[in-house]
Protein backbone atom coordinates (compact mmCIF):
# COMPACT_ATOMS: atom_id res chain seq x y z
CA UNK A 1 0.00 0.00 0.00
CA UNK A 2 1.32 3.41 -0.92
CA UNK A 3 2.25 5.73 1.94
CA UNK A 4 -0.02 8.49 0.65
CA UNK A 5 -2.95 6.06 0.51
CA UNK A 6 -2.09 4.81 3.99
CA UNK A 7 -2.16 8.35 5.38
CA UNK A 8 -5.38 9.08 3.52
CA UNK A 9 -6.93 5.85 4.88
CA UNK A 10 -5.85 6.75 8.42
CA UNK A 11 -7.47 10.18 8.14
CA UNK A 12 -10.66 8.72 6.62
CA UNK A 13 -10.70 6.05 9.28
CA UNK A 14 -10.28 8.62 12.06
CA UNK A 15 -13.21 10.57 10.61
CA UNK A 16 -15.34 7.44 10.28
CA UNK A 17 -14.69 6.19 13.85
CA UNK A 18 -15.93 9.41 15.42
CA UNK A 19 -16.49 8.20 18.98
CA UNK A 20 -12.99 6.80 19.41
CA UNK A 21 -11.50 9.80 17.61
CA UNK A 22 -13.32 12.31 19.82
CA UNK A 23 -12.22 10.43 22.94
CA UNK A 24 -8.57 10.49 21.85
CA UNK A 25 -8.89 14.19 20.94
CA UNK A 26 -10.34 14.97 24.38
CA UNK A 27 -7.76 12.86 26.23
CA UNK A 28 -4.82 14.36 24.36
CA UNK A 29 -6.19 17.88 24.79
CA UNK A 30 -6.62 17.21 28.50
CA UNK A 31 -3.06 15.88 28.70
CA UNK A 32 -1.66 19.02 27.07
CA UNK A 33 -3.86 21.53 28.90
CA UNK A 34 -3.30 19.97 32.32
CA UNK A 35 0.44 19.72 31.70
CA UNK A 36 0.62 23.39 30.73
CA UNK A 37 -1.57 24.47 33.64
CA UNK A 38 0.55 22.61 36.17
CA UNK A 39 4.00 21.79 34.85
CA UNK A 40 3.89 24.75 32.44
CA UNK A 41 3.31 27.20 35.28
CA UNK A 42 6.11 25.56 37.18
CA UNK A 43 8.31 25.92 34.07
CA UNK A 44 7.34 29.59 33.83
CA UNK A 45 8.32 30.07 37.48
CA UNK A 46 11.55 28.21 36.79
CA UNK A 47 12.22 30.51 33.86
CA UNK A 48 11.63 33.56 36.08
CA UNK A 49 14.08 32.20 38.66
CA UNK A 50 16.57 31.51 35.88
CA UNK A 51 16.13 35.03 34.50
CA UNK A 52 16.72 36.50 37.96
CA UNK A 53 19.73 34.27 38.34
CA UNK A 54 21.23 35.45 35.07
CA UNK A 55 20.39 39.10 35.70
CA UNK A 56 23.59 41.17 35.70
CA UNK A 57 22.98 42.20 39.32
CA UNK A 58 22.98 38.56 40.37
CA UNK A 59 26.29 37.94 38.68
CA UNK A 60 28.14 40.84 40.32
CA UNK A 61 31.14 40.14 42.55
CA UNK A 62 32.60 43.09 44.46
CA UNK A 63 35.92 42.92 46.30
CA UNK A 64 36.81 45.95 48.43
CA UNK A 65 40.25 46.90 49.71
CA UNK A 66 39.19 47.10 53.37
CA UNK A 67 42.45 48.62 54.65
CA UNK A 68 43.14 50.82 51.61
CA UNK A 69 46.33 48.83 51.00
CA UNK A 70 46.27 49.70 47.29
CA UNK A 71 46.49 46.14 46.03
CA UNK A 72 43.74 46.59 43.40
CA UNK A 73 46.10 47.97 40.83
CA UNK A 74 45.29 48.56 37.13
CA UNK A 75 47.28 45.43 36.23
CA UNK A 76 45.19 43.38 38.71
CA UNK A 77 42.04 44.76 37.12
CA UNK A 78 43.38 43.78 33.67
CA UNK A 79 44.25 40.25 34.84
CA UNK A 80 40.85 39.73 36.44
CA UNK A 81 39.06 41.10 33.37
CA UNK A 82 40.96 38.52 31.35
CA UNK A 83 39.63 35.52 33.31
CA UNK A 84 37.57 33.17 31.11
CA UNK A 85 34.50 33.35 33.33
CA UNK A 86 34.57 37.15 33.67
CA UNK A 87 32.45 39.24 31.31
CA UNK A 88 33.62 42.67 32.52
CA UNK A 89 35.69 44.06 35.41
CA UNK A 90 36.43 47.64 36.47
CA UNK A 91 38.14 49.17 39.45
CA UNK A 92 36.43 52.00 41.29
CA UNK A 93 38.11 54.51 43.58
CA UNK A 94 36.84 55.76 46.93
CA UNK A 95 33.94 58.15 46.23
CA UNK A 96 34.58 61.87 46.69
CA UNK A 97 32.19 64.86 46.56
CA UNK A 98 32.46 67.35 43.71
CA UNK A 99 30.53 70.48 42.74
CA UNK A 100 30.22 72.54 39.59
CA UNK A 101 33.60 74.34 39.40
CA UNK A 102 31.89 77.57 38.26
CA UNK A 103 29.59 77.63 41.29
CA UNK A 104 32.27 76.53 43.74
CA UNK A 105 32.07 74.69 47.10
CA UNK A 106 28.61 76.11 47.75
CA UNK A 107 27.14 74.22 44.82
CA UNK A 108 25.19 70.98 44.98
CA UNK A 109 27.48 68.07 45.79
CA UNK A 110 27.49 64.91 43.72
CA UNK A 111 29.66 61.79 43.98
CA UNK A 112 32.83 61.54 41.88
CA UNK A 113 34.44 58.13 41.27
CA UNK A 114 37.62 57.30 39.42
CA UNK A 115 37.34 54.35 37.06
CA UNK A 116 40.33 52.05 36.67
CA UNK A 117 40.05 49.97 33.50
CA UNK A 118 38.02 50.44 30.33
CA UNK A 119 35.33 53.02 31.15
CA UNK A 120 32.99 51.71 28.44
CA UNK A 121 32.70 48.50 30.49
CA UNK A 122 30.93 50.49 33.20
CA UNK A 123 29.05 53.30 31.40
CA UNK A 124 27.48 54.13 28.04
CA UNK A 125 28.38 57.46 26.42
CA UNK A 126 25.24 59.56 25.81
CA UNK A 127 26.70 62.87 24.68
CA UNK A 128 30.15 64.35 24.09
CA UNK A 129 33.25 62.16 23.90
CA UNK A 130 35.08 59.57 25.99
CA UNK A 131 37.28 61.27 28.63
CA UNK A 132 41.02 61.22 28.67
CA UNK A 133 43.00 60.90 31.85
CA UNK A 134 41.73 63.40 34.41
CA UNK A 135 38.58 64.27 32.46
CA UNK A 136 35.06 63.53 33.60
CA UNK A 137 31.70 62.31 32.34
CA UNK A 138 28.61 63.51 34.17
CA UNK A 139 25.65 61.24 34.60
CA UNK A 140 22.78 62.50 32.46
CA UNK A 141 20.62 62.23 35.58
CA UNK A 142 22.67 64.69 37.67
CA UNK A 143 23.59 67.22 34.98
CA UNK A 144 20.77 69.54 36.10
CA UNK A 145 21.67 69.12 39.79
CA UNK A 146 25.16 70.41 39.01
CA UNK A 147 23.57 73.47 37.37
CA UNK A 148 24.72 72.47 33.89
CA UNK A 149 22.59 72.77 30.75
CA UNK A 150 25.22 71.05 28.60
CA UNK A 151 28.13 68.71 29.47
CA UNK A 152 30.68 71.51 29.37
CA UNK A 153 32.73 73.14 32.08
CA UNK A 154 34.31 71.36 34.98
CA UNK A 155 33.65 69.82 38.38
CA UNK A 156 35.87 70.43 41.37
CA UNK A 157 36.66 68.68 44.63
CA UNK A 158 36.75 70.56 47.88
CA UNK A 159 40.58 70.49 47.71
CA UNK A 160 40.42 72.36 44.42
CA UNK A 161 41.22 69.49 42.08
CA UNK A 162 39.19 70.06 38.92
CA UNK A 163 38.12 67.71 36.15
CA UNK A 164 37.00 68.95 32.77
CA UNK A 165 33.54 67.66 31.82
CA UNK A 166 33.55 66.21 28.29
CA UNK A 167 30.25 64.36 28.05
CA UNK A 168 27.34 62.65 29.73
CA UNK A 169 26.81 58.96 30.41
CA UNK A 170 24.30 56.34 31.47
CA UNK A 171 25.51 53.51 33.69
CA UNK A 172 25.55 49.96 32.28
CA UNK A 173 24.06 47.16 34.35
CA UNK A 174 25.08 46.22 37.01
CA UNK A 175 26.85 49.54 37.65
CA UNK A 176 23.66 51.54 38.18
CA UNK A 177 25.09 53.06 41.37
CA UNK A 178 27.47 55.11 39.19
CA UNK A 179 24.44 56.97 37.87
CA UNK A 180 24.27 59.33 40.85
CA UNK A 181 27.37 61.30 40.01
CA UNK A 182 30.49 61.84 37.94
CA UNK A 183 33.05 59.34 36.64
CA UNK A 184 36.65 60.27 35.99
CA UNK A 185 39.19 58.24 34.02
CA UNK A 186 41.85 57.45 36.61
CA UNK A 187 45.47 58.37 36.14
CA UNK A 188 47.81 55.46 35.23
CA UNK A 189 48.97 53.56 38.30
CA UNK A 190 46.06 54.75 40.41
CA UNK A 191 44.87 51.88 42.66
CA UNK A 192 41.20 51.15 43.09
CA UNK A 193 39.28 50.96 46.34
CA UNK A 194 37.15 48.12 44.97
CA UNK A 195 36.83 45.95 41.93
CA UNK A 196 33.47 45.19 40.35
CA UNK A 197 33.42 41.91 38.46
CA UNK A 198 30.56 40.79 36.23
CA UNK A 199 30.61 36.97 35.97
CA UNK A 200 29.50 35.41 32.66
CA UNK A 201 27.11 32.92 34.26
CA UNK A 202 25.75 32.45 37.75
CA UNK A 203 26.87 28.84 37.59
CA UNK A 204 30.46 30.07 37.57
CA UNK A 205 30.03 32.32 40.61
CA UNK A 206 31.88 30.19 43.13
CA UNK A 207 34.75 29.31 40.81
CA UNK A 208 35.15 32.93 39.71
CA UNK A 209 35.17 34.16 43.28
CA UNK A 210 38.01 31.71 44.06
CA UNK A 211 39.91 32.77 40.91
CA UNK A 212 39.55 36.50 41.66
CA UNK A 213 40.73 36.10 45.25
CA UNK A 214 43.65 33.96 44.10
CA UNK A 215 44.60 36.63 41.54
CA UNK A 216 44.48 39.36 44.18
CA UNK A 217 46.70 37.17 46.36
CA UNK A 218 45.61 38.43 49.78
CA UNK A 219 45.85 35.47 52.18
CA UNK A 220 44.58 37.62 55.03
CA UNK A 221 40.83 37.87 54.48
CA UNK A 222 40.74 40.88 56.81
CA UNK A 223 42.35 42.87 53.96
CA UNK A 224 39.24 42.68 51.87
CA UNK A 225 35.47 42.60 51.90
CA UNK A 226 33.76 40.33 49.41
CA UNK A 227 30.18 40.68 48.21
CA UNK A 228 29.57 37.49 46.26
CA UNK A 229 26.58 36.13 44.31
CA UNK A 230 27.76 32.56 44.97
CA UNK A 231 25.46 31.72 47.87
CA UNK A 232 22.50 33.40 46.14
CA UNK A 233 23.25 31.39 43.03
CA UNK A 234 23.39 28.17 45.05
CA UNK A 235 20.01 28.87 46.63
CA UNK A 236 18.47 29.79 43.30
CA UNK A 237 19.92 26.68 41.64
CA UNK A 238 18.50 24.55 44.44
CA UNK A 239 15.07 26.17 43.96
CA UNK A 240 15.28 25.58 40.21
CA UNK A 241 16.31 21.99 40.79
CA UNK A 242 13.30 21.43 43.05
CA UNK A 243 10.97 23.06 40.53
CA UNK A 244 12.41 20.96 37.69
CA UNK A 245 12.12 17.70 39.63
CA UNK A 246 8.54 18.50 40.64
CA UNK A 247 7.68 19.42 37.04
CA UNK A 248 9.20 16.23 35.64
CA UNK A 249 7.33 14.01 38.10
CA UNK A 250 4.06 15.77 37.45
CA UNK A 251 4.53 15.59 33.69
CA UNK A 252 5.33 11.87 33.83
CA UNK A 253 2.18 11.32 35.88
CA UNK A 254 -0.05 13.31 33.52
CA UNK A 255 1.39 11.73 30.38
CA UNK A 256 1.43 8.25 31.91
CA UNK A 257 -2.21 8.38 32.94
CA UNK A 258 -3.16 10.00 29.62
CA UNK A 259 -1.28 7.36 27.65
CA UNK A 260 -2.94 4.57 29.61
CA UNK A 261 -6.40 6.00 28.93
CA UNK A 262 -5.61 6.38 25.21
CA UNK A 263 -4.46 2.73 25.15
CA UNK A 264 -7.76 1.68 26.76
CA UNK A 265 -9.72 3.66 24.15
CA UNK A 266 -7.63 2.16 21.33
CA UNK A 267 -8.10 -1.37 22.70
CA UNK A 268 -11.87 -0.89 22.98
CA UNK A 269 -11.91 0.51 19.47
CA UNK A 270 -10.04 -2.40 17.89
CA UNK A 271 -12.19 -4.90 19.77
CA UNK A 272 -15.28 -3.21 18.40
CA UNK A 273 -13.75 -3.04 14.90
CA UNK A 274 -12.58 -6.66 14.69
CA UNK A 275 -14.81 -7.28 11.67
CA UNK A 276 -13.38 -4.25 9.87
CA UNK A 277 -9.82 -5.37 10.55
CA UNK A 278 -10.68 -8.94 9.52
CA UNK A 279 -12.14 -7.63 6.25
CA UNK A 280 -8.99 -5.64 5.56
CA UNK A 281 -6.82 -8.73 6.22
CA UNK A 282 -8.96 -10.85 3.88
CA UNK A 283 -8.74 -8.24 1.13
CA UNK A 284 -4.94 -8.22 1.25
CA UNK A 285 -3.82 -5.77 3.94
CA UNK A 286 -0.65 -7.07 5.62
CA UNK A 287 -0.25 -6.76 9.38
CA UNK A 288 1.94 -3.67 9.17
CA UNK A 289 -0.80 -1.85 7.28
CA UNK A 290 -3.37 -2.73 9.96
CA UNK A 291 -1.00 -1.59 12.71
CA UNK A 292 -0.22 1.60 10.81
CA UNK A 293 -3.91 2.32 10.25
CA UNK A 294 -4.83 1.87 13.92
CA UNK A 295 -1.82 3.88 15.10
CA UNK A 296 -2.30 6.45 12.32
CA UNK A 297 -5.89 7.23 13.14
CA UNK A 298 -4.95 7.73 16.80
CA UNK A 299 -2.07 9.97 15.73
CA UNK A 300 -4.44 12.07 13.60
CA UNK A 301 -6.79 12.51 16.56
CA UNK A 302 -3.88 13.14 18.91
CA UNK A 303 -2.50 15.93 16.70
CA UNK A 304 -5.89 17.66 16.72
CA UNK A 305 -6.23 17.19 20.49
CA UNK A 306 -2.69 18.36 21.19
CA UNK A 307 -3.18 21.51 19.11
CA UNK A 308 -6.44 22.33 20.87
CA UNK A 309 -5.22 21.43 24.37
CA UNK A 310 -2.00 23.38 23.97
CA UNK A 311 -3.91 26.41 22.70
CA UNK A 312 -6.27 26.26 25.67
CA UNK A 313 -3.39 25.74 28.11
CA UNK A 314 -1.41 28.68 26.73
CA UNK A 315 -4.41 31.03 26.80
CA UNK A 316 -5.45 30.04 30.33
CA UNK A 317 -1.93 30.32 31.76
CA UNK A 318 -1.56 33.72 30.07
CA UNK A 319 -4.80 34.82 31.74
CA UNK A 320 -3.35 33.63 35.04
CA UNK A 321 -0.44 36.01 34.46
CA UNK A 322 2.25 33.52 33.47
CA UNK A 323 3.58 32.90 30.02
CA UNK A 324 4.57 29.34 29.29
CA UNK A 325 7.78 29.14 27.23
CA UNK A 326 7.00 28.46 23.55
CA UNK A 327 9.45 25.57 23.41
CA UNK A 328 7.80 24.01 26.45
CA UNK A 329 4.31 24.33 24.92
CA UNK A 330 5.53 22.90 21.62
CA UNK A 331 7.41 20.12 23.39
CA UNK A 332 4.34 19.24 25.45
CA UNK A 333 2.20 18.97 22.31
CA UNK A 334 4.75 16.76 20.54
CA UNK A 335 5.24 14.60 23.64
CA UNK A 336 1.47 14.14 24.06
CA UNK A 337 1.14 13.04 20.41
CA UNK A 338 4.07 10.63 20.80
CA UNK A 339 2.66 9.20 24.05
CA UNK A 340 -0.82 8.73 22.54
CA UNK A 341 0.64 7.15 19.41
CA UNK A 342 2.98 4.81 21.26
CA UNK A 343 0.18 3.83 23.66
CA UNK A 344 -1.83 2.63 20.66
CA UNK A 345 0.88 0.29 19.39
CA UNK A 346 0.14 -2.67 21.74
CA UNK A 347 -3.62 -2.69 20.96
CA UNK A 348 -2.79 -2.29 17.25
CA UNK A 349 -0.36 -5.22 17.31
CA UNK A 350 -2.92 -7.32 19.20
CA UNK A 351 -5.58 -6.48 16.63
CA UNK A 352 -3.31 -7.26 13.69
CA UNK A 353 -2.49 -10.69 15.11
CA UNK A 354 -6.04 -11.79 15.86
CA UNK A 355 -7.57 -14.55 13.78
CA UNK A 356 -9.65 -12.71 11.14
CA UNK A 357 -11.60 -15.78 10.14
CA UNK A 358 -13.46 -16.00 13.43
CA UNK A 359 -15.08 -12.61 12.88
CA UNK A 360 -15.70 -13.03 9.17
CA UNK A 361 -17.52 -16.36 9.30
CA UNK A 362 -21.26 -16.26 9.43
CA UNK A 363 -22.60 -19.01 11.70
CA UNK B 1 5.56 -2.76 -5.61
CA UNK B 2 8.50 -5.16 -5.99
CA UNK B 3 6.97 -7.97 -4.00
CA UNK B 4 3.84 -7.91 -6.14
CA UNK B 5 5.87 -7.97 -9.31
CA UNK B 6 7.83 -10.95 -7.98
CA UNK B 7 4.61 -12.75 -7.16
CA UNK B 8 3.27 -12.14 -10.64
CA UNK B 9 6.55 -13.08 -12.30
CA UNK B 10 6.68 -16.38 -10.40
CA UNK B 11 3.64 -17.54 -12.29
CA UNK B 12 3.53 -16.62 -16.00
CA UNK B 13 -0.16 -17.32 -16.08
CA UNK B 14 -0.98 -15.09 -13.14
CA UNK B 15 -3.02 -11.95 -13.70
CA UNK B 16 -4.72 -13.59 -16.65
CA UNK B 17 -6.98 -15.79 -14.58
CA UNK B 18 -5.27 -18.97 -15.71
CA UNK B 19 -3.47 -20.07 -12.56
CA UNK B 20 -4.33 -23.38 -11.04
CA UNK B 21 -5.14 -23.59 -7.38
CA UNK B 22 -4.54 -26.93 -5.74
CA UNK B 23 -4.09 -28.60 -2.39
CA UNK B 24 -1.78 -31.47 -1.60
CA UNK B 25 -2.12 -33.83 1.38
CA UNK B 26 -4.05 -31.09 3.13
CA UNK B 27 -4.89 -31.37 6.83
CA UNK B 28 -6.19 -28.76 9.23
CA UNK B 29 -6.77 -28.72 12.96
CA UNK B 30 -7.98 -25.71 14.90
CA UNK B 31 -5.49 -24.63 17.53
CA UNK B 32 -7.91 -25.16 20.37
CA UNK B 33 -8.29 -28.81 19.49
CA UNK B 34 -11.07 -30.66 17.77
CA UNK B 35 -11.09 -33.17 14.98
CA UNK B 36 -8.67 -33.02 12.10
CA UNK B 37 -10.23 -31.87 8.86
CA UNK B 38 -9.64 -32.82 5.19
CA UNK B 39 -7.78 -36.09 5.89
CA UNK B 40 -4.86 -35.44 3.55
CA UNK B 41 -6.93 -33.94 0.75
CA UNK B 42 -5.46 -33.74 -2.75
CA UNK B 43 -7.46 -31.64 -5.18
CA UNK B 44 -6.92 -29.25 -8.08
CA UNK B 45 -9.36 -26.41 -8.61
CA UNK B 46 -9.21 -26.02 -12.35
CA UNK B 47 -8.88 -22.74 -14.10
CA UNK B 48 -11.90 -21.62 -16.06
CA UNK B 49 -14.16 -23.77 -13.91
CA UNK B 50 -16.54 -23.08 -11.07
CA UNK B 51 -16.03 -25.62 -8.28
CA UNK B 52 -18.45 -26.11 -5.41
CA UNK B 53 -17.23 -27.24 -1.99
CA UNK B 54 -20.10 -28.91 -0.25
CA UNK B 55 -20.74 -31.28 2.60
CA UNK B 56 -22.48 -31.57 5.90
CA UNK B 57 -22.17 -28.87 8.53
CA UNK B 58 -18.90 -29.04 10.43
CA UNK B 59 -17.00 -30.80 7.66
CA UNK B 60 -14.95 -27.65 7.04
CA UNK B 61 -16.36 -26.05 3.86
CA UNK B 62 -15.65 -22.49 5.00
CA UNK B 63 -12.44 -23.55 6.74
CA UNK B 64 -11.14 -25.00 3.46
CA UNK B 65 -12.05 -21.75 1.72
CA UNK B 66 -10.09 -19.71 4.27
CA UNK B 67 -7.15 -22.13 4.04
CA UNK B 68 -7.23 -21.67 0.25
CA UNK B 69 -7.43 -17.92 0.88
CA UNK B 70 -4.24 -18.09 3.00
CA UNK B 71 -6.00 -16.77 6.08
CA UNK B 72 -5.55 -20.04 7.94
CA UNK B 73 -2.37 -22.10 7.86
CA UNK B 74 -2.84 -25.83 7.21
CA UNK B 75 -1.52 -28.16 9.90
CA UNK B 76 -0.31 -30.49 7.17
CA UNK B 77 0.14 -30.48 3.42
CA UNK B 78 0.21 -27.42 1.23
CA UNK B 79 -1.78 -24.98 -0.87
CA UNK B 80 -0.29 -24.34 -4.29
CA UNK B 81 -1.03 -21.52 -6.66
CA UNK B 82 0.34 -21.86 -10.17
CA UNK B 83 2.48 -24.71 -8.91
CA UNK B 84 4.10 -22.64 -6.18
CA UNK B 85 3.51 -23.42 -2.51
CA UNK B 86 1.87 -20.35 -1.05
CA UNK B 87 0.62 -21.67 2.29
CA UNK B 88 4.05 -21.58 3.90
CA UNK B 89 4.86 -18.04 2.82
CA UNK B 90 5.49 -15.28 5.36
CA UNK B 91 2.54 -13.15 6.41
CA UNK B 92 3.43 -10.19 4.20
CA UNK B 93 3.80 -12.45 1.15
CA UNK B 94 0.51 -14.19 1.83
CA UNK B 95 -1.15 -10.78 2.20
CA UNK B 96 0.30 -9.78 -1.17
CA UNK B 97 -1.04 -12.96 -2.75
CA UNK B 98 -4.47 -12.21 -1.28
CA UNK B 99 -4.35 -8.66 -2.59
CA UNK B 100 -3.12 -9.49 -6.08
CA UNK B 101 -4.33 -12.97 -6.94
CA UNK B 102 -7.30 -13.82 -4.76
CA UNK B 103 -10.75 -12.30 -4.54
CA UNK B 104 -13.07 -12.95 -1.59
CA UNK B 105 -16.86 -12.92 -1.47
CA UNK B 106 -18.26 -13.38 2.03
CA UNK B 107 -21.73 -14.62 2.92
CA UNK B 108 -22.95 -11.23 4.13
CA UNK B 109 -20.89 -8.90 1.92
CA UNK B 110 -18.88 -7.40 4.84
CA UNK B 111 -18.85 -3.86 3.44
CA UNK B 112 -17.49 -0.95 5.46
CA UNK B 113 -20.61 0.81 6.76
CA UNK B 114 -18.80 4.16 6.84
CA UNK B 115 -17.58 4.14 3.21
CA UNK B 116 -19.43 4.64 -0.03
CA UNK B 117 -20.10 1.70 -2.32
CA UNK B 118 -17.44 2.76 -4.82
CA UNK B 119 -14.87 3.15 -2.01
CA UNK B 120 -15.68 -0.37 -0.82
CA UNK B 121 -14.98 -1.72 -4.31
CA UNK B 122 -11.73 0.26 -4.53
CA UNK B 123 -10.43 -0.97 -1.13
CA UNK B 124 -8.53 -4.12 -2.31
CA UNK B 125 -6.85 -2.07 -5.06
CA UNK B 126 -5.30 0.14 -2.38
CA UNK B 127 -3.71 -2.90 -0.75
CA UNK B 128 -2.41 -3.90 -4.19
CA UNK B 129 -0.58 -0.58 -4.38
CA UNK B 130 -2.90 1.44 -6.61
CA UNK B 131 -4.00 5.04 -6.15
CA UNK B 132 -7.65 5.61 -5.42
CA UNK B 133 -8.04 8.05 -8.32
CA UNK B 134 -6.43 5.63 -10.79
CA UNK B 135 -8.87 2.79 -10.16
CA UNK B 136 -12.13 4.63 -9.61
CA UNK B 137 -13.16 4.21 -13.27
CA UNK B 138 -12.63 0.44 -13.11
CA UNK B 139 -14.63 0.23 -9.87
CA UNK B 140 -17.52 2.10 -11.49
CA UNK B 141 -17.34 -0.12 -14.57
CA UNK B 142 -17.62 -3.23 -12.37
CA UNK B 143 -20.54 -1.72 -10.48
CA UNK B 144 -22.14 -0.95 -13.85
CA UNK B 145 -21.69 -4.58 -14.96
CA UNK B 146 -23.40 -5.71 -11.78
CA UNK B 147 -26.22 -3.16 -12.09
CA UNK B 148 -25.44 -1.10 -9.00
CA UNK B 149 -23.51 1.84 -10.44
CA UNK B 150 -26.39 4.17 -9.60
CA UNK B 151 -25.62 3.44 -5.94
CA UNK B 152 -21.90 4.26 -6.19
CA UNK B 153 -22.02 7.11 -3.75
CA UNK B 154 -24.45 5.52 -1.32
CA UNK B 155 -23.47 3.94 1.96
CA UNK B 156 -23.98 0.18 2.48
CA UNK B 157 -26.85 0.92 4.86
CA UNK B 158 -28.73 2.59 2.02
CA UNK B 159 -28.78 -0.43 -0.33
CA UNK B 160 -30.46 -3.84 -0.18
CA UNK B 161 -28.77 -7.10 0.84
CA UNK B 162 -28.80 -8.30 -2.77
CA UNK B 163 -27.18 -5.11 -3.99
CA UNK B 164 -24.60 -5.33 -1.19
CA UNK B 165 -23.65 -8.84 -2.29
CA UNK B 166 -23.27 -7.68 -5.89
CA UNK B 167 -20.98 -4.92 -4.59
CA UNK B 168 -18.97 -7.60 -2.76
CA UNK B 169 -18.60 -9.52 -6.03
CA UNK B 170 -17.42 -6.34 -7.77
CA UNK B 171 -14.90 -5.84 -4.96
CA UNK B 172 -13.65 -9.43 -5.40
CA UNK B 173 -13.10 -8.78 -9.13
CA UNK B 174 -11.42 -5.41 -8.62
CA UNK B 175 -7.78 -6.59 -8.84
CA UNK B 176 -8.47 -9.06 -11.69
CA UNK B 177 -7.63 -11.99 -9.41
CA UNK B 178 -6.69 -15.46 -10.63
CA UNK B 179 -8.94 -17.08 -8.07
CA UNK B 180 -12.29 -16.08 -6.60
CA UNK B 181 -13.25 -17.65 -3.28
CA UNK B 182 -16.89 -17.30 -2.28
CA UNK B 183 -18.29 -18.39 1.08
CA UNK B 184 -22.05 -19.05 0.76
CA UNK B 185 -22.35 -16.05 -1.57
CA UNK B 186 -26.07 -16.53 -2.06
CA UNK B 187 -26.89 -17.60 1.49
CA UNK B 188 -28.81 -14.43 2.34
CA UNK B 189 -30.18 -13.60 -1.11
CA UNK B 190 -33.48 -13.96 -2.90
CA UNK B 191 -33.77 -15.90 -6.15
CA UNK B 192 -33.20 -12.91 -8.44
CA UNK B 193 -30.11 -11.66 -6.64
CA UNK B 194 -28.75 -15.21 -6.30
CA UNK B 195 -29.06 -15.64 -10.04
CA UNK B 196 -27.22 -12.35 -10.69
CA UNK B 197 -24.37 -13.23 -8.34
CA UNK B 198 -24.00 -16.76 -9.75
CA UNK B 199 -24.14 -15.45 -13.31
CA UNK B 200 -21.32 -13.02 -12.54
CA UNK B 201 -19.19 -15.72 -10.89
CA UNK B 202 -19.85 -18.06 -13.83
CA UNK B 203 -18.85 -15.30 -16.20
CA UNK B 204 -15.60 -14.83 -14.26
CA UNK B 205 -14.93 -18.56 -14.58
CA UNK B 206 -15.64 -18.45 -18.30
CA UNK B 207 -13.12 -15.63 -18.48
CA UNK B 208 -10.50 -18.13 -17.27
CA UNK B 209 -10.59 -17.51 -13.54
CA UNK B 210 -10.71 -20.25 -10.94
CA UNK B 211 -13.92 -19.88 -8.94
CA UNK B 212 -14.42 -21.81 -5.71
CA UNK B 213 -17.73 -21.62 -3.86
CA UNK B 214 -18.38 -23.09 -0.40
CA UNK B 215 -22.10 -23.83 -0.26
CA UNK B 216 -24.75 -26.16 1.02
CA UNK B 217 -27.31 -24.89 -1.47
CA UNK B 218 -28.14 -27.61 -4.08
CA UNK B 219 -29.12 -24.90 -6.57
CA UNK B 220 -25.65 -23.40 -6.40
CA UNK B 221 -24.02 -26.82 -6.60
CA UNK B 222 -26.12 -27.43 -9.72
CA UNK B 223 -24.61 -24.38 -11.41
CA UNK B 224 -21.02 -25.42 -10.74
CA UNK B 225 -18.80 -27.39 -13.11
CA UNK B 226 -17.23 -29.53 -10.41
CA UNK B 227 -18.11 -30.51 -6.89
CA UNK B 228 -15.79 -31.31 -4.00
CA UNK B 229 -17.74 -33.03 -1.26
CA UNK B 230 -16.12 -33.03 2.17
Amino acid sequence: MRLSQLVSEAVRSAYAQRVATVMVVVLTAAMCASTLLTVGRSAAAERQVAATLEDAGSRRLVVTDARSSGFITPSMVDMIAGLATVERAVGISTPTDVTNARIGPGGTKVVERQVIGPMHDAVRLVDGRWPREGEALVSAAVLGRLGMDEPVGAVARADGTTFAVVGTFEPRAPFEDLGDGVVVLAAPGEAAHSIDVLIRSSTAATATERAVLATLGRPDRADLNVTSPASLAEVQHAVMGDLSAFGRRLMLLVLGVGGLLVAVVALSDVLLRRRELGRRRALGAPRWVLISLVVGRTAVAAVVGAAGGTGIGVVVTANLGQSVPVTFALGTAILAVVVATVATVPPAVTAANRDPVRVLRTP
Amino acid sequence: MGQAAALRAADPASGTGHATLSVSALRFTYRHGGEELFDGLDFAFEQGRMTAITGASGRGKSTLLYVLGLMLRPSGGAVLLGGRTVSTMKDAERAAVRALRLGFVFQDAVLDPTRTIVDSVIEPALYAGHRRADVRARAEALLDELGVVARSDHLPGQISGGQAQRVAVARALMNRPDVILADEPTGNLDEHNSATVLRTLASAAQGGRTVVIATHDPAVVERCDRVLTL
